[in-house]
This record gives C-alpha cells, sequence and structure tokens, in this order.
C-alpha cells in the first residue's frame, strides 16, 4: 500500500480511498472548507460524498410520525451551501463535465481522470473511451443515482431497446464508513442509468413518447396519460420544479425548498417524497434546461439535479454555452426533435 | 428472604413488585457520590418468578435488568441477559422540583414516573437521599393526524414542575403539540360514614335512612392521585421542544421549532404568540428554534436558541411579538475550523439559565458553552464535551448521530455543569477550577458503594493508558441525552436510555 501522504491513483481500491481521503481532510481541520493542503480530489469527493448523504436523508422514507424540522433545515442548508459553493466554482465544471479540462483548474492527474461521481456517468456520453479509463470506485459514492436507479428500474422510465448495453455492469463497492446506507442500495447503478441514456437515445427516433414533453405545457396537466407507465412517471416527476421556474439563482433552489420544506410537503411527506424521486425530477429539470429532448439525452443522473440547482432554469433556451460538449450535443438531439416534431 | 415494595416501574404504567437494590457509588475527585438503582422486575411477566426462583428467565424485552438484581438478591442470575430496550421505555426528560424532594421523568411511551426522597432513617446510614418510586401515570397517549395522516407520538419532550404553593405539586408535561397541566397530591384519610351514601358511593335508598351521623375522617394507606387539570391544545403547528414556568407563577411558555406561545396557567383556550419566526415563504426558512427558557427571576425576559448557534434574549416589555430580539448571544466563527458540519454542530441543543440568572449554559453538538448575559460577542467559557468527535463528524452526519440533542444542567451553586455524552458517559465541569471528569453511567461499572471512575477517552493516535477508550469503541447507541441537577445537593440524575441513575455526593450524605 502506499504511504501516508503518497498520491494514489483513484482507481485503486475504493475502501483505502474513502477512508484516507476524508481521514487526511479531517486531519486539518475537519473537511475544511477550503480545499488548501487537500488535494482537489478528496475535497470534492467528499462534498459531493455529503451531498448525496444529504440527499439521501432528505428522501428516505420516514416512518409516519412528522419528521424534525431542525433536522431536515439542517440538511437543506447543507445542500445549498454545497450548491452555492458549486456555483461559486463556476460550476457544473465537475459535474457536467466532459473530456476538455477546465482551464482554470491546476490538476492533478487524479482529479481529471475523476471528477467526481456525476462527472463520470456525463462523460460518458461525450466520450466513451473515458469511461473506461474512469474507475469505478467513485460510482459507488452515487447516491442520488443508485435512487435513482431503483425507480428506473420500476417505471420503466428506460427504454424499450436493451441492445443498447455496451458495457459491463459495475463491480458492487462498499465505502468505508458509509456502508449502512449505502450498501444497502445496489450498487452499480451508474452502468444502468449510462445505459439507460444510451437506450434512450438510440430510442429517440422511433419512440414517439418523448414528443409531447417539449412543449412544457403539455407536462402541467395531471392527468395521467394512456401512453403507459414512462409517461405516466414522468409527469408526476416534473410538475413541482416546472410550475414557477425559481426566480433567481440566488434564492434557495425550488427543487430543494419545494422537497423538503414546502408545507404541503410537510403534510404528507411519505407518499410526496416516495413519488418523487430525485431522479425523476431531475429528468424533468433536464427537459427544461435542454429544451425538451434534453431530457432524455444526457444522462439522467443527479448531475442533471445539480445542474438544475446551480443554474437558473431557462426555458427553452438552453444557457449551455459554458459547456461546449454538452452544446453541440443538445444542438444535435434538438435536430432530431424538430424533425420529429416537424414530420 | 427478599422482600419487595409494590411500586411502578419504568417499562410500563402497571403495578410491579419491585425490588429496590441500591447500590453505593462513589464518583466526581475528590467527591463521593452513592449510586441508587430503582429496578424493577416487570410484575405481568411471568418470567419474574422465575427468576426469583433462580432459574434462567427469557426476560421480555421490556423488563429491564438482570445481573444488577443480584447486587442483593442472592440468586442465581446470569451475569448478562442481552437488554433491548423498548422504545417506550426509553426516557426521554428528567427534572427535579423546585426543593429537590421529588424528581419527574418522561419517557417515550407517554407515561410520566415521579420519585420521591426518602426520609433520612437512622437505622440505615445511606438511605437518606434515596429517591423511590412515588407516582406514575400516563400523561400523553398516541394520536393520529387526520389532516396531515401523522402520528402524533405520545413521547414526553418536556417536564416543569410549578413552584409548589399548597400541599399539592403541579407539573406540565408536553408532547410535540399539547401541554397537559397536572395535580399531584396525596391522600391518606377518606370520610366514611355519609348518611345518604353507602361505603361505596352508592346513593342509598331514602327509606332505609333510619338515622343521621356525621361523617367522619378515617386514616387509611397513604394514596397519590393523580389529575389532569388543564389541556393546553392546538396552539403548535411543529413540535414542541420547550416549556418553561414564568417567574410570576401565573405564566408559562412553550416553544415549537418556530413559534412561541405564552399561556396562562389558568387559560387554555387561547395563548399569545410572543415569538415567531416562520418566514412568509417557507422555501426561505434556515433556522428553527431549539429551546427557549425564561429568566428566573424577571418574568419579562426570556432566552431562545436557534439551529444557527445564536441566542437571542427578548424583553416582553418592549413589544407584545418579541420578533426583534434585546441581545443576540454569537460567537464568530472561525475560519480555521469552518467544515461542511460547521452549522450542524453549532446548533444549540439546549439552554439554560443559572440560578443567579447572570449566565446562561448553551450545550451544542461537541462542547458546552457559558454566557454572561453583560457580554454578547462570545462565550464567557467554552467547555469540549468531545472533541475526539471532531474528526467523525461524516460518519456522525452519515448516521444521524450528529441531530442528537443533547441537554445540559448548572449545579446548585452555578460553580459546576453537567451534560451528557455517547458511551453512557456524562462529563461534569468545575467552572472555579477549570477541572473535568468523565463518569460513566452503566451497570457494570455501579458497585455497591464503590468510587464511579472516571473514564478517558483517548483520541486516535493519543497515547493510551490503561482503561482507556478508544474512540473507535464508543458506544452511539449509548447515549445520555438527559440530565438533571438537584436544586441545592449534589445529586444528580442521569437518564440513560431506559435506565434511571440517581448519584449522590457521599461526603454530603455523611454530614448530614
Amino acid at each position: 500500500m502506499f504511504g501516508k501522504g503518497a498520491k494514489r491513483k483513484l482507481d485503486e481500491d475504493e475502501e483505502g480511498l474513502e477512508g484516507k481521503t476524508l481521514e487526511a481532510s479531517v486531519a486539518d481541520g475537519g473537511l475544511g472548507l477550503t480545499p488548501e493542503g487537500l488535494s482537489k480530489v478528496s475535497y470534492t469527493l467528499q462534498r459531493q460524498t455529503i451531498f448525496n448523504i444529504s440527499l439521501m436523508k432528505l428522501y428516505s422514507q420516514r416512518p409516519l410520525g412528522e419528521p424534525s424540522l431542525e433536522r431536515r433545515v439542517l440538511i437543506n442548508n447543507m445542500l445549498r451551501r454545497i450548491q452555492d459553493e458549486l456555483k461559486q466554482e463556476g460550476s457544473l465544471r465537475p459535474l457536467l463535465l466532459p473530456p476538455s479540462p477546465p482551464p482554470d483548474d491546476p490538476m492533478d492527474e487524479g482529479f481529471r481522470e475523476a471528477p467526481p461521481s456525476f462527472g463520470v456517468l456525463s462523460a460518458s456520453q461525450a466520450s466513451p473511451t473515458r469511461v473506461v479509463a474512469c474507475p469505478t470506485p467513485l460510482e459507488a459514492c452515487l447516491t442520488p443515482a443508485s435512487l435513482l436507479e431503483e425507480d428506473v428500474g420500476d417505471s420503466a422510465f428506460c427504454a424499450p431497446s436493451p441492445q443498447a448495453s455496451p458495457r459491463v455492469p459495475v463491480p458492487a463497492l462498499s465505502i468505508d464508513g458509509f456502508s449502512s446506507s449505502l450498501s444497502d442500495l445496489e450498487l452499480g447503478p451508474p452502468t444502468a442509468i449510462t445505459r439507460t441514456a444510451a437506450a434512450n437515445n438510440t430510442t429517440v427516433t422511433t419512440s414517439p413518447a418523448p414528443t409531447p414533453l417539449t412543449q412544457p405545457s403539455h407536462l402541467t396537466p395531471v392527468s395521467p396519460s394512456p401512453t403507459g407507465p414512462s409517461r405516466d412517471c414522468r409527469t408526476m416527476g416534473t410538475f413541482p420544479p416546472l410550475l414557477p421556474p425559481p426566480p433567481s439563482s440566488s434564492s434557495p433552489s425550488g427543487f430543494l425548498s419545494d422537497l423538503a420544506l414546502d408545507d404541503v410537503l410537510f403534510a404528507d411527506i411519505d407518499t410526496s417524497m416516495y413519488d418523487f424521486d430525485p431522479c425523476t425530477t431531475a429528468g424533468a429539470v433536464g427537459v427544461t434546461a435542454g429544451g425538451g429532448l434534453a431530457k432524455l439525452s444526457p444522462v439522467v443522473t443527479a448531475d442533471d439535479l445539480l445542474k438544475s440547482l446551480t443554474s437558473p432554469y431557462s426555458g427553452s433556451t438552453p444557457q449551455v454555452s459554458a459547456n461546449q460538449p454538452f452544446k453541440i450535443d443538445l444542438t444535435e438531439l434538438d435536430h432530431i426533435m424538430e424533425v420529429l416534431v416537424g414530420s | 428472604m427478599v422482600s419487595f415494595k409494590v411500586s411502578y416501574s419504568l417499562s410500563s404504567h402497571l403495578f410491579f413488585i419491585q425490588p429496590v437494590v441500591t447500590v453505593k457509588v462513589i464518583i466526581f475527585q475528590a467527591k463521593q457520590f452513592c449510586l441508587q438503582i430503582n429496578f424493577n422486575l416487570n410484575h405481568a411477566c411471568p418470567s419474574l418468578f422465575a427468576t426469583l426462583t433462580g432459574s434462567l428467565p427469557l426476560f421480555p424485552c421490556h423488563s429491564f435488568l438482570s445481573c444488577t438484581i443480584s447486587f442483593s438478591l442472592p440468586l442465581s442470575i446470569p451475569p448478562f441477559l442481552p437488554l433491548c430496550p423498548h422504545p417506550a421505555d426509553i426516557i426521554s426528560t428528567v427534572e427535579f422540583n423546585h426543593t429537590g424532594e421529588l424528581l419527574a421523568t418522561g419517557d417515550k411511551g407517554g407515561r410520566v414516573v415521579i420519585f420521591q426522597r426518602e426520609p433520612e432513617s437512622k437505622t440505615e446510614p445511606f438511605s437518606q437521599g434515596e429517591y423511590n418510586v412515588y407516582s406514575t401515570f400516563q400523561s400523553h397517549e398516541p394520536e393520529f393526524d387526520y389532516l396531515k395522516s401523522l402520528e402524533i407520538e405520545e413521547k414526553i419532550n418536556k417536564i416543569r414542575w410549578l413552584p409548589q404553593q399548597n400541599a399539592a405539586h403541579f407539573l406540565l408535561s408536553t408532547n410535540d403539540k399539547t401541554i397537559k397541566l397536572w395535580k399531584v397530591s396525596e391522600r391518606d384519610k377518606r370520610p366514611e360514614g355519609y348518611n345518604l351514601k353507602d361505603e361505596e358511593g352508592r346513593i342509598k335508598d331514602i327509606c332505609t335512612v333510619t338515622s343521621l351521623q356525621v361523617p367522619v375522617l378515617k386514616p387509611m394507606d397513604l394514596m397519590v392521585e393523580v389529575s389532569p387539570r388543564r389541556v393546553f391544545a392546538n396552539a403548535h403547528t411543529y413540535h414542541v421542544n420547550s416549556i418553561s414556568v414564568n417567574s410570576d407563577y401565573e405564566t408559562y411558555m412553550s416553544a415549537d421549532d418556530l413559534r412561541i406561545n405564552l399561556w396562562h396557567l389558568d387559560i387554555t383556550d387561547r395563548s399569545f404568540n410572543i415569538v415567531d419566526i416562520k418566514p412568509a415563504n417557507m422555501e426561505d426558512l434556515t433556522e428553527v428554534i431549539t429551546a427557549a427558557e425564561f429568566h428566573p427571576h424577571h418574568c419579562n425576559l426570556f432566552v431562545y436558541s436557534s439551529s444557527k448557534g445564536t441566542l437571542r434574549l427578548c424583553d416582553m416589555r418592549e413589544a407584545a411579538l418579541c420578533d426583534k430580539h434585546s441581545k443576540l448571544f454569537e460567537e464568530p466563527e472561525d475560519p480555521s475550523a469552518r467544515s461542511f458540519f460547521s452549522e450542524i454542530i453549532s446548533s444549540v441543543s439546549d439552554v439554560k439559565f443559572s440560578h443567579s440568572g447572570r449566565y446562561l449554559l448553551t450545550r451544542d453538538y461537541l462542547t458546552a458553552k457559558v454566557w454572561d448575559l453583560n457580554m454578547e460577542s462570545k462565550p464567557l467559557e467554552t467547555y469540549q464535551v468531545h472533541d475526539y468527535l471532531r474528526s467523525k463528524l461524516c460518519s456522525l452526519y452519515e448516521n444521524d448521530c450528529i441531530f442528537d440533542k443533547f441537554e445540559c444542567a448548572w449545579n446548585g451553586s452555578d460553580s459546576v455543569i453537567m451534560t451528557g455524552a455517547y458511551n453512557n458517559f456524562f462529563r461534569m465541569f468545575d467552572r472555579n477550577t477549570k477541572r473535568d471528569v468523565t463518569l460513566e453511567a452503566s451497570r457494570e461499572s455501579s458497585k455497591p458503594r464503590a468510587v464511579l471512575k472516571p473514564r478517558r477517552v483517548c483520541a486516535a493516535g493519543g497515547k493510551r493508558r490503561k482503561d482507556d477508550i478508544s474512540v473507535d469503541s464508543l458506544d452511539f447507541t449509548k447515549k445520555i441525552l438527559h440530565t438533571a441537577w438537584h436544586p441545592t445537593e449534589n445529586i444528580i440524575a442521569i437518564a440513560a436510555t431506559n435506565n434511571l441513575y440517581i448519584f449522590q455526593d457521599k461526603l454530603n450524605s455523611e454530614m448530614h
């Protein structure tokens, strides 16, 4: 193994990595927010881990009793804080990011290889080769993704074409210290999700389902459409974030607060939380951000979700200029969409 | 032969046969405390008798005790039986009354158990100061909110005694939503010889009454009656976390996550909202009220704490709605210690005025702080309760322990403070000598008349001495959240999940 302070590659075994990064960070003042003295990787990794845990806590099913408001407010503040931080960093970068390394980041190999967790997923679409390079371990901490996966599985959100699954399943890994809740969830979901996305991509041309989704107005009707479970699931997931787009990026995101702090949700948190999985929401958010098809195209993961958190919704005109590869992707898809809708 | 007292148990509101086991333990540096534990055997459980005859009973989950009974009972009981406390038995609050004669506990099952201090007896030198069960009653029942489809737990969040004004005692108990005023009174005489009623209270047929007599009071066995006097309901949308009786003895306040209400003790159908921090839009909510208390002498002053680590002192003379505080106590954040969890660990879990009214004691996740009412900028003293957990915050966040709400207490002279920790440990800090001690409330370590040995937790990497506990072996399920200190003497009550430990300063008791 490596001595203390030795640089390690990320594709090393996960347990050691997680444990050590956490401890290392802890050593300088307990997960210090300032990344000095801490490798950027471990810092972002931690942040991501904490973010994931927080999301889990907000969405996990609670017993019938009314959950503690204090706890939820504190968790919510944590999420907001991380979100603000991401925003400040100019963000999306570590999340949605793609092949070209951001210029401002003086980073080591590790970071490039491991745009923490979610990066893996989105990158996978842009350049499949990267995926191979990307170590699996990181994916183990993808809590929301795991959640996602469960839901995706049930709701037939994923797609009709099974042939499009190019990758092998990720081996399940458990993270030391976070094993209790995380390991309960099925691991290796990221693969499944990517596959889903890929499947969706390939089926776009054949599937009529996405068409109505281009018009946000079609999303609001609550009446379940007869097309099938997948549509249902989407509409359900969509309405809250779509309704009033959050006024500005400075205000707490509509997403979080809707979920966590809305009075109505307080009332029946059990059911609503359940229906209202981050994944579906994330997917829905994708619709707004990507102008329709985007929903299906980029991987439906928490980075969409994150993205939705960090960037104010911008209706159907995607303001993704900061994100070149993503944009290309979107325009392509838009084009396909146009063809579809037009015909 | 073993003698039993008929008494109550914390584990149920049924009557129990209770062997009272007395264990003396000495603690706290030079001072010595003796320990008394009241253990209860569940009468309703047939295995009790099996136990007493020495066979191996399989204890039901909710009957306490096993090994400790063997302290005083010559029974062959296995040294350890797995104990899994029934959730309803977990003690959720502990409170001495103003004289210290009574001690009330509330539990998750909605029950209140009152202990009374026995008068000193000459035959048994150690019996002075022992607390025995005085009364027990069901204070709250589980309810269901049909509008919200949520259960309302019966768990007793807080108990507060009213200052005694006549022979009866009064206390307030609250669960998440409803506060109740209870009267606890004794009766040792009963009237006999009514003319129109027979002994059972049935009305006699008037024809059979042939002569008149004067009813007389006859002595009878002492009976403790507890009766509900007032129910203060429907004023809280969120969970009530604190109640506090005002020094005017007429009013009290109840605080939930977002509001504080002021009540008159005699009026149940209206209350005044004195603090409301609910934002117009719940999306903007970033802070909640975590605790609130009245000043011990000035009936117009109260303080409340928030989840952001601040304390606000309000003066009700300034305005009816105390949205604007008079003083804001807040410690500037140390940038070097900033972390993701800074906010969570700074959330104040308890706030207590000192008896003098000059100081405030607060507890957050890792520290206890003493504030001077005259200095808002920073605490006067900061005590590390379990700083070794600072490196474990991520795990503690993940398993939710970081949201545990530890309470804190002052001693009678405001010179020592006490608060709980994990692994059945509790901490005491002497404000004058700056010495501190970690003690353990556990059956294993509590031998009769033994000294409670100071415990030490060594941080990872530190030098480890004999008997030290490593941070990794701490049991985070055994937490001491609720503690209380006798108002004048060195007697403390420690609630460790489903057990109540009462420790007493032994020097003190010998002096008497």
